[in-house]
């Protein structure tokens, strides 16, 4: 790589790590986790980067990589074990409005299967359509409905039974 | 409005206070330049035994696929057993297993539920995007309890109501079986079919599998099925301190060329989270401290091994313990209720249960 497309590369990954960590966390609960992940997937990029910064949308590009780096981790011998290194929420920084449900939430994350937590991150946090869900998983529009309807069921539970859409009209 | 509780939810929780990010992106950038050298090094061709032995690899896989060429096992004649096709399983018993896969797999699995059993093979993958040297494929059968589907994009948990399974289409009956491909779209082959009546079966073949034909493969695993096996599942620990009121609800047993994993999960029903009540963790490890990842460093000992307690959030609690003569253990409860079952708490579990870093040793 050339030393102007290297400049590009960190400029372009140094503006998007603070959204990366985040659907990153998301995914698997842990900010170390997180940043594993992180780490490994703009890794990757630099590989890429030649087409990857041609691509019409780059965001989706990392995107991309970065939940396929969590889908193909998630099958190792670590994979099933229960994260005990996590810091509880609300550690770090005194601005944290509300612990408990964040709690909740993360919990239920945690307790559904990774395809699940990947389609509900991807669905209703990169606001991705069902469509764009599938073909990022590989999986069909169906499965993305069935499984987002019970990763909000289990959101559902965590949060006493408030009620959140299991219906996808997107 | 709905959509927008859900996705308020998670906003929330991605803004949680974060520690200071590790992220290094030049560390990044270096290593990404190392692994750049590395394949220009192989395409220039001074490292052309390395690209010989990638082919041999490869015709050994792929020549396999030929019925001629497989390993001389039996072909499936027995009908499932009652305990296969009955309504629950017993997840510490293998009613069937593969009876052909393809050469060179590097791993197996058993993992099952009361109305699930994963059979697993696992083999060095094809990287999908390029670059991922640790990419992995597998081969795997999959049965549910009599009246069930199949979820075909689960690895767990996968026996559904038979409405919520995906529809296939209708192929070639399998030993006279009804069959069905299903769709997995970008990933995988998947032959489904139904084994004894009202009780299906599926293979799922993973498409980055090197030098075979999925389908081919998929069929042929399929076909080859040994039911009727029955077999106790093997584990690396014995124990006599689980209580009465905590059946086994989950068993998942992973052996890799170097090493394992195994994990037992008690209970009559879910938590309100969605976990089952009791966890028994094990890997052969000799690790005494953490990894600086997933896990954390020791903060006591038990019996003279390095130990970690902890709290977890759903009310339950942690006990790892670290290199017990090549074995790291992890016990967790995931309600306190659950932790006031065990008499002695979870050190008293740990007492009570004897471990087998060697496999030919597991009981």
């Amino acid at each position: 790589m050339k030393d102007d497309e290297e400049q590009q590369y960190i400029e372009y990954v140094s503006s998007r790590l603070p959204w990366l960590r985040k659907v990153a966390f998301l995914l698997c609960q842990d900010w170390h986790r997180a940043d594993d992940l992180v780490q490994a997937a703009i890794t990757r990029l630099y590989l890429h980067w030649r087409t990857a910064a041609r691509a019409e949308n780059l965001d989706g590009y990392l995107r991309r990589m970065l939940v396929r780096e969590f889908l193909g981790a998630r099958r190792t011998p670590w994979a099933s074990r229960v994260v005990l290194d996590e810091s509880p929420v609300g550690e770090v920084g005194v601005h944290d409005a509300d612990p408990a449900t964040r709690v909740a939430v993360r919990t239920a994350l945690a307790t559904v299967p990774a395809r699940q937590r990947a389609a509900l991150v991807l669905r209703y946090y990169c606001d991705l359509s069902v469509e764009e869900t599938a073909e990022l998983l590989g999986i069909s529009p169906g499965t993305v409905k069935s499984q987002t309807a019970r990763g909000l069921a289990a959101l559902r539970r965590a949060m006493g039974g408030e009620k959140i859409a299991t219906h996808e009209g997107r | 409005m709905e959509h927008e509780t859900a996705a308020s939810l998670l906003r929330d929780l991605a803004d949680s206070p974060a520690p200071p990010s590790t992220v290094d992106v030049r560390r990044a950038a270096a290593t990404g330049r190392r692994r750049l050298r590395v394949r220009r090094m192989v395409a220039s061709g001074s490292a052309i035994l390395g690209v010989a032995a990638v082919v041999v690899g490869l015709t050994h896989v792929l020549g396999s696929t030929a019925p001629a060429a497989g390993p001389s096992l039996p072909l499936p004649g027995a009908e499932p057993s009652t305990g296969a096709t009955s309504e629950e399983f017993d997840p510490l018993v293998q009613y069937a297993e593969f009876g052909w896969v393809p050469d060179g797999s590097t791993g197996t699995g058993i993992s099952a539920g009361r109305d699930w059993l994963l059979v697993s093979a696992y083999y060095p993958g094809l990287a999908t995007s390029g670059d991922d040297e640790s990419a992995l494929a597998g081969v795997y059968l999959m049965l549910v309890t009599a009246g069930h589907g199949i979820d075909v994009t689960q690895y767990t948990d996968f026996a559904v109501d038979p409405a919520q399974a995906a529809a296939g289409v209708a192929t070639d009956p399998v030993n006279g079986r009804p069959a069905e491909w299903v769709d997995v779209p970008g990933s995988a082959e998947v032959l489904r079919w139904e084994y004894a009546p009202g009780a299906w079966a599926a293979v799922r073949v993973d498409r980055n599998l090197p030098g075979v034909d999925a389908r081919e493969v998929a069929r042929q695993v399929a076909e080859s099925v040994r039911y009727g096996v029955d077999r106790p599942v093997k584990l690396p620990f014995a124990t006599t301190g689980v209580p009465a009121q905590l059946p086994v609800a989950e068993v998942e047993v992973n052996q890799y060329a170097d090493g394992w994993s195994a994990r037992v999960s008690y209970g009559a029903q879910r938590t309100s989270y969605g976990d089952w009540p009791l966890d028994i963790l094990t890997l052969a490890s000799d690790r005494e401290t953490g990894d600086d990842a997933v896990l954390g460093d020791p903060n006591t000992t038990v019996d003279g091994h390095p130990a970690r307690t902890s709290e977890l959030q759903d009310g339950g609690s942690g006990l790892q313990v670290f290199n017990v003569d090549g074995v790291y253990v992890e016990i967790l409860t995931h309600s306190a209720e659950t932790t006031g079952l065990l008499p002695d708490g979870l050190v008293g579990l740990f007492r009570a249960t004897t471990f087998f870093a060697d496999p030919a040793d597991w009981r």
